[in-house]
């Protein structure tokens, strides 16, 4: 089946240092997905290569089964910091939208905008960061893509504009049903928009997923300690808290916990990224989750 | 594309626009001035070995000098000023700016963006100057009967639309290696000035092994003013070129002493050694030539200057 966004064993290196390294994921049609990671853990460098901003220095990457540079027309990108033309007007960036794109709606980007209250004739430099950011992701969904890529799109913004922009990008996923992917360091801003996930941290791909089965194979659970042993037996412990009785564990379980003795809560989208980002770094994830279960026996 | 190179350098269009009025309504007035003035004052109908023309000559030039000088100055800053503040900022204020991964990412390629600009703006220039370069041809015709044809190669024919390019390749090339802006600029200003002088005085004379010409003191004959004298200078009987110093150590007459029997005396002096004048020339019908050769060496450095510049900008740059 084709993919939005495949990648495999793909890499980016600048002089020794890799920004990316064997990085393999798929990313569905139709999701709208998040990828989260620390500063430097190189979401933008993947999101670059995605666009063709950058060409990859190992493995390959694949939009919709095509060369990122080939398929530039299906894909609506906003850059971090949502770089505009800052003596433009309005109306100027929109016209540059339809100068260079063949898909271009100019009847969408107006509306969008008169939505928003946003002048068409003001430039763009004495817009609002919040504004800026509207006008940058009109942009995008004026070409008309199959496929959204924003790097960081709400980053320094304040808490209305964050709202606003969400507003207006869900607006677009319900009507278009397009596929979305969007970098953030802040896990608040995935709860309400994702309902897909992937986890970049030390330049590798720690976790790539649905969101719902991650909610629902990952529990909180409370219980003795001495039971911990028995339980890393059958679950993997990502995260444990333990007072010398207790333990505060978090868990990806493999099927029911079954033990009586442990309290199983939900764990929220955060936990989870946040106990997947403090796992060591180094090598493979699948080599640190064979790791973590020793540890836990 | 068209419309949006328009749209980002329209500011520029209008200073350039501005500036180029200026300069031709500055050509035009001492033009027409120049033009009326060699044909009533009788320069138009002169011959050489009348006595009155040295003088109409002096008056002409000196009444001149001032204007030819200040436009020779503005035509040769004008090539600087198109790389400058259109060449230098027109890949290195994108990336400045990061407005490269917008415009990069919409649907056209790289290379047709920045072919398309450089296509627009090259020819735009051009267009300029060889509008602004058959006005000086017009212009300089009286200057150039006058002196020498040689004295405005620099404004007219065919090297100043090539300047023009050069500066222009040199602009884009500095602001994709050096990513801003002012540096960009700093980098466009060195490079013209140390390209335009080295080419001036150190290649130009040789463009063509030059001819040369050996005349006796008394009856100075070739180079005629129409050919380019690169330099005279004192020979003694083997061919050897002597120094000011060494002829004056020799001859001593001329020191201190500027009266007529002292320059005879001097004269003798010459005559008795052996000496004679060689200069060293390029003659009159090689400017075109000359011009020809300069504008190939300016476009093929600014070839050599775009192609790898270009093929970093379309590939390499983030």
């Amino acid at each position: 089946m084709i993919q939005a966004l495949e990648t495999t064993q793909l890499g980016k290196r600048y002089g020794k240092d890799w920004a990316l390294r064997d990085c393999s994921l798929q990313l569905p049609i139709g999701r709208v997905a998040g990828l989260v990671g620390p500063n430097g853990a190189g979401k933008t460098t993947l999101l670059h290569l995605a666009v063709g901003l950058l060409e990859p220095s190992a493995g390959r990457v694949l939009v919709f089964g095509e060369a990122p540079h080939s398929v530039l027309p299906r894909v609506g990108f906003v850059a971090q910091d949502r770089p505009l033309y800052r003596a433009f007007r309005v109306m100027d960036m929109l016209m540059l939208g339809q100068k260079l794109n063949p898909t271009w709606d100019m009847e969408l980007a107006k509306e969008r905008l008169a939505h928003l209250n946003i002048p068409l004739n003001r430039p763009t430099g004495k817009l609002s960061g919040g504004q800026q950011a509207q006008v940058a992701l009109v942009m995008a969904l004026a070409k008309r893509p199959e496929l959204l890529i924003l790097d960081e799109p709400i980053a320094n913004l304040d808490p209305l504009a964050r709202y606003e922009f969400q507003q207006t990008l869900m607006d677009a996923v319900a009507q278009d049903g397009l596929t979305v992917l969007f970098s953030s360091h802040l896990i608040a801003d995935l709860d309400r928009v994702c309902d897909y996930l992937i986890i970049l941290s030390a330049s590798q791909v720690q976790l790539a997923g649905d969101i719902e089965p991650l909610l629902s194979t990952h529990k909180r659970l409370i219980g003795p300690r001495d039971r911990e042993a028995s339980l890393a037996r059958t679950h993997t412990i990502l995260q444990a808290r333990s007072s010398e009785r207790q333990s505060n564990l978090l868990v990806r379980t493999h099927g029911a916990v079954l033990d009586p003795s442990w309290e199983v809560q939900e764990a929220s989208l955060e936990d989870i990224i946040l106990a997947y980002l403090a796992l060591p770094a180094g090598d493979s994830f699948s080599a640190r989750y064979q790791q973590i279960q020793e540890v836990a026996r | 594309m068209i419309w949006v190179t328009w749209r980002q350098h329209r500011l520029e269009a209008l200073i350039a626009g501005i500036l180029l009025t200026i300069v031709v309504v500055f050509l035009l007035v001492t033009g027409a001035s120049m033009i009326s003035m060699y044909q009533s004052s009788g320069l138009a109908s002169c011959s050489p070995d009348q006595a009155v023309c040295g003088h109409l000559e002096g008056t002409f030039i000196n009444h001149f000098n001032v204007s030819v000088n200040f436009i020779t100055v503005m035509l040769s800053t004008l090539p600087l000023l198109v790389g400058m503040f259109i060449g230098a900022p027109l890949v290195a204020r994108e990336l400045e700016q990061r407005t490269h991964r917008l415009v990069w990412t919409q649907s056209i390629s790289r290379a047709r963006w920045l072919g398309t600009k450089l296509l627009l703006l090259s020819g735009v220039t051009l267009v300029a100057f060889v509008g602004l370069t058959f006005l000086t041809m017009w212009w300089s015709s009286p200057w150039n009967a006058v002196i020498t044809p040689w004295a405005t190669y620099d404004v007219r024919g065919i090297v100043l639309p090539a300047y023009a390019l050069f500066a222009l390749a040199l602009g884009i090339a500095a602001g994709i290696l050096a990513r801003r802006s002012v540096a960009a600029i700093g980098i466009t200003i060195v490079l013209f000035l140390l390209v335009r002088v080295a080419i001036t005085f150190w290649l130009r004379p040789y463009f063509l092994p030059p001819l040369t010409f050996i005349s006796s003191f008394e009856q100075p004959g070739a180079p005629h003013r129409s050919d380019w004298t690169i330099k005279v200078e004192t020979i003694d009987r083997n061919g050897q070129p002597l120094s000011d110093s060494q002829v004056s150590q020799i001859c001593p007459q001329l020191i201190g002493n500027g009266s007529a029997a002292a320059f005879t005396a001097f004269q003798t002096c010459e005559k008795n050694h052996g000496f004679q004048s060689r200069s060293t020339y390029q003659p009159a019908d090689r400017f075109w030539i000359f011009q020809a050769i300069e504008s190939i060496i300016f476009l093929l450095l600014s070839l050599a200057l775009l192609v790898p510049t270009t093929w970093l900008a379309t590939r390499k740059i983030t």
